[in-house]
């Protein structure tokens, strides 16, 4: 047997004997890598990937607070390839990412402006995740939440985005919403969380 | 108060011993300027001469290097004859006594006619020395077309001061044994040890921490936090460790502060919540990821160290680059300092490279440990300073904190014969008798525990390195104490063995009983010495022979590729030694003390005990960045009869350089018995048929492991990589290694694999 092989095997033989957790403590557990890894995904290296439903999988570019991609897992298999710390994603491509240049804006006192973005981390709450940013203008700070829920029930996609700080009549635009999403628009307004169904 | 007149007796001592050497000076009509040809380097690396030019195409090992000597201290001019066909895309370092310039080497065109000469600049060339000139090509590139080189030329302007010399042997070093030029093989009599192992589990621990008095918190680099309740060690059966969180992304540093519990992942700093309060941790807040990363597997976060409200510690450098361009991220390799509150964050230090462990040291002086490699000659324990920069470099743009200069650490670590990859460093508590207030830092390579003892000199910090102890199946790389004075010592490993990494990871319990031994406690430098201090009184009489101490001193030349090396390495140099009255201190008189270099003391161990003890280790390295002023060590004449005896001290057997260079450079990842490393088992290898792997093709093939084998890995580990052992696991020792040496490794290994 290749080296490597058996050395994954063993790991995850020894990985799998029994630790002081019980099966249901460990499952109680938050951040179950069945449902989230924080390792990097596909070469981004500040990433992350949150599975919905049975088989559908949004990774996360933390640096720039947008979908990296959205897909599939093949029927019986997993999503995720896991190697050396770092994952590939495997399956049905169901959304490409944002593009580079399709950025956050921030429609401030009538003028749009790009925040700077920092990732403020991740919470693994009742039924989904909740990843926050700060974006930033000046002496402005915005937080930006995102509800990645694990139990939709249906297996498609579903963001919901929430945006805190936002003065009266502003607007926070999203990038790599739109097309393909339910609602149309990418504007996100007032502090209300806003859901969006990617479309089949 | 005037310096004692060292330095003169230095240079007349050093220009007799050189001037047999003078292989180059033509005196009969002397000239100003000085030839340094290729064919005279002492190290090529893998690269070939064609005729007499040398045709460099490898970094990875290569430093290309000449001595030279100046009868009278001058201004040079250094330029060199070369031709390059096509633009590098990095630039060569000249180390010229230390200064180092980069050389950004211009196409000269193809074939013979292409044939220039560059102006490198001008360089202050010290008298009487043996001066270290190095031409270094970039780090682990290999280009597919040569730098063709000839020669450098220096032009001074005085006729006939510059000579060409021989390069410098390496003094002999007595013989061997387990503490004495060797590293020892069994735990310090004044520690005991419980290896607090759950079978079921394979905890390569990264991070380590309290959480309260009875509560011992650590996580694993595969991305767990355990706890543990101390007093249920005491218990039967395995140790009752219990995941409370998950999913960490390569945690490499933990500490507990006020409750909070702050984690560094790989590429961010983390807090780690429990809001529900469940005992479990449901919110990973991010406190900081104010810094550029890549996805180079060799870019951590290593420790966690938090005071004044900021979370402290370090980043390493990427180095899957080095084949390539050697880029780095910015800011790697920096100390770096994070607010707790509002994650604002500084970058305090620059400059290192595998800085895998921070901790406090006396007086809270923040201190971190670094891997020796490029850039740095060898390991380093060095003590953080705003604005320091360490000396790691890559290509532009570099770290703001670069300068020319680099800080000194504290205490050069060096490799093989006291560390090979240390790890975090720890104060010892008061309950540690007299070692509290020393640091004990572990080795992910060499293993056990190995001492410092710290003082100030001229306001900054240098000292000593000790032999501690051995004797402990896990490799330690972090640790707690518990308020009772326990250390909490976690293993971790690297590689791709599952049965090495499962043996040597893991928690230890260590625990000071107060046990005497008789060995070398500290050490201080005089302006005219060095005291070193015993753990007991001397036996009556002993102690007085300057015979009884084996001296040598080094610097360092670091250098852009692996194989930074000491230079001015010379031995003796003990005037006198002077026992002090309670017997506890011996005051070594040295003629030959230079700053920035490494005193290394071997004590013979036909010393002993007011007890009759026989010394447990005698054997330290002190790094004397600084000679205090004003500060002289008393001289006394030995009392009658004290320089009696006649037993040698030590002895020079010779015929141990095999042994000795496996020991510094093999035996940490390497055995000659059937027990797994890092690196493949070299027990037998003569003659057996190894699988090899073509790092370019990936290609694999059968090979007879013959001489020559073992040479060219040596020389170039990636050539022929055994298979299922990655690229660059092993460092290119040959670069460091003059033929004879290589010659009597290969001999070691195969005449030891026949035993």
């Amino acid at each position: 047997m290749n080296r490597f092989l058996l050395y994954l095997a063993c790991l995850c033989l020894l990985n799998s004997l029994p630790a002081e957790l019980s099966a249901e403590e460990e499952a109680a557990l938050p951040f179950d890598p069945e449902r989230i890894r924080r390792l990097s995904l596909d070469g981004v290296p500040r990433s992350l990937s949150i599975r919905q439903g049975e088989s559908v999988w949004i990774g996360y570019d933390l640096e720039r607070a947008t979908v990296m991609k959205i897909w599939r897992a093949p029927e019986g298999k997993p999503g995720l390839i896991v190697s050396n710390f770092t994952t590939r994603s495997s399956g049905e491509i169901l959304r490409k990412g944002a593009d580079k240049e399709d950025r956050w804006r921030w429609r401030r006192d009538g003028e749009f402006v790009e925040p700077a973005i920092r990732y403020l981390g991740c919470s693994q709450r009742e039924g989904h995740f909740l990843l926050s940013w700060e974006l930033r203008h000046g002496n402005a700070i915005l937080t930006l939440l995102e509800k990645a829920t694990f139990k939709t029930g249906d297996d498609t996609a579903v963001r919901q985005l929430a945006v805190e700080g936002l003065g009266e009549g502003d607007e926070l635009h999203a990038p790599g919403l739109g097309t393909g999403w339910n609602p149309l628009t990418t504007t996100l307004t007032g502090s209300k969380w806003h859901r969006f169904v990617l479309q089949p | 108060m005037s310096r004692p007149p060292l330095f003169p007796y230095l240079l007349s001592l050093l220009s007799f011993l050189a001037c047999p050497a003078v292989i180059a000076a033509e005196k009969s009509t002397p000239s100003a300027s000085l030839d340094l040809p290729a064919t005279a380097v002492f190290s090529k690396g893998p690269n070939r001469f064609v005729g007499d030019v040398l045709e460099i195409t490898k970094g990875r090992g290569a430093t290309l290097g000449w001595y030279v000597r100046a009868d009278k201290e001058e201004e040079v001019r250094v330029s060199i004859e070369y031709t390059c066909e096509k633009p590098l895309n990095q630039a060569y370092q000249l180390s010229f006594d230390g200064q180092d310039r980069f050389w950004d080497v211009a196409p000269t065109g193809e074939g013979d006619a292409a044939w220039e000469r560059a102006d490198l600049g001008t360089f202050r060339l010290r008298a009487g020395l043996p001066v270290l000139v190095l031409l270094v090509p970039p780090s682990g590139t290999t280009y597919g077309h040569p730098v063709r080189f000839r020669r450098l030329v220096l032009e001074g302007a005085t006729p006939g001061n510059l000579s060409l010399i021989a390069t410098p042997e390496e003094p002999a070093a007595p013989d061997a044994s387990p503490g004495f030029g060797e590293k020892l093989k069994t735990r310090h009599p004044g520690l005991e040890s419980v290896d607090l192992r759950n079978e079921s589990l394979t905890l390569r621990i990264s991070g380590m921490a309290m959480r309260g008095a009875d509560e011992l918190l650590f996580t694993t680099w595969d991305g767990d936090l355990y706890r543990v309740d101390l007093p249920s060690l005491n218990e039967e059966g395995p140790p009752p460790f219990q995941k409370i969180a998950r999913g960490l992304s390569e945690p490499m540093g933990l500490a507990v502060s006020e409750g909070r519990i702050f984690v560094t992942e790989k590429n961010e700093a983390t807090e780690l919540i429990d809001g529900d309060g469940d005992g479990f941790f449901e919110t990973y807040r991010c406190l900081s990821h104010a810094w550029p990363c890549t996805m180079d597997y060799h870019e951590y976060l290593f420790g966690a160290v938090v005071r004044d409200g900021h979370l402290y510690f370090s980043n390493s450098v990427g180095m899957a680059a080095r084949g390539k361009d050697n880029y780095q991220a910015p800011m790697r390799g920096s100390v770096v300092k994070v607010h707790l509150d509002t994650g604002a964050t500084e970058f305090i230090a620059g400059g290192l490279r595998t800085p895998d462990g921070i901790g406090e040291g006396p007086g809270g002086a923040l201190l971190v440990t670094d891997n020796q490699g490029e850039w740095l000659p060898a390991n380093k324990l060095v003590h953080v300073t705003e604005g320091a920069f360490f000396h790691f470099r890559s290509i532009p743009p570099r770290h703001p904190l670069d300068r020319p200069v680099a800080t000194p650490p504290a205490v050069w670590l060096p490799q093989g014969e006291i560390a090979a990859s240390p790890t975090e460093p720890v104060l010892l508590p008061e309950s540690w008798g007299p070692y509290a207030g020393h640091v004990v830092f572990g080795d992910s390579a060499y293993g056990g525990l190995q001492r410092v003892f710290l003082e100030e000199v001229g306001g900054d910090l240098q000292g000593a390195v000790f032999r501690f102890s051995q004797g402990y199946r896990h490799l330690f790389h972090r640790f707690a104490f518990a308020p009772n004075g326990d250390l909490y010592a976690g293993g971790i490993a690297r590689g791709k063995d599952p049965d090495f990494i499962h043996r040597v990871s893991g928690l230890t319990r260590i625990r000071y009983t107060g046990g005497s031994v008789f060995e070398p406690l500290a050490a201080r430098l005089r302006s005219n010495g060095l005291e070193i201090e015993f753990t007991t009184p001397l036996a009556a009489g002993e102690g007085w022979n300057p015979a009884a101490y084996h001296l040598a001193h080094w610097g360092y030349q670091a250098t852009q590729t692996y194989g930074g090396q000491k230079v001015r390495h010379r031995t003796g140099g003990v005037r006198s030694a002077t026992v002090s009255a309670d017997r506890s201190r011996v005051f070594l008189e040295l003629s030959d003390l230079l700053p920035g270099e490494v005193v290394h003391v071997r004590i013979s161990p036909l010393l002993s005990g007011e007890g009759g003890e026989k010394l447990r280790s005698g054997e330290l390295w002190y790094t004397a960045n600084r000679i205090p002023e004003e500060n002289l060590g008393k001289v006394l004449p030995p009392p009658p009869g004290a320089l009696a005896g006649t037993d040698a001290h030590f002895r020079f057997s010779g015929g141990d350089t095999g042994r000795l260079l496996f020991q510094s450079y093999c035996a940490a990842c390497h055995s000659l018995d059937d027990i797994k490393l890092a690196g493949p088992v070299l027990r037998g290898i003569a003659g057996t048929k190894r699988l090899v792997r073509d790092p370019v093709t990936g290609e694999a093939r059968e090979i007879e492991a013959d001489a020559a084998y073992l040479r060219q890995s040596i020389l170039e580990p990636n050539a022929l990589l055994a298979e299922g052992y990655p690229e660059n696991l092993m460092p290119p020792i040959g670069a460091i290694l003059s033929e004879e040496q290589i010659d009597a490794l290969v001999e070691f290994i195969i005449e030891s694999g026949k035993r």
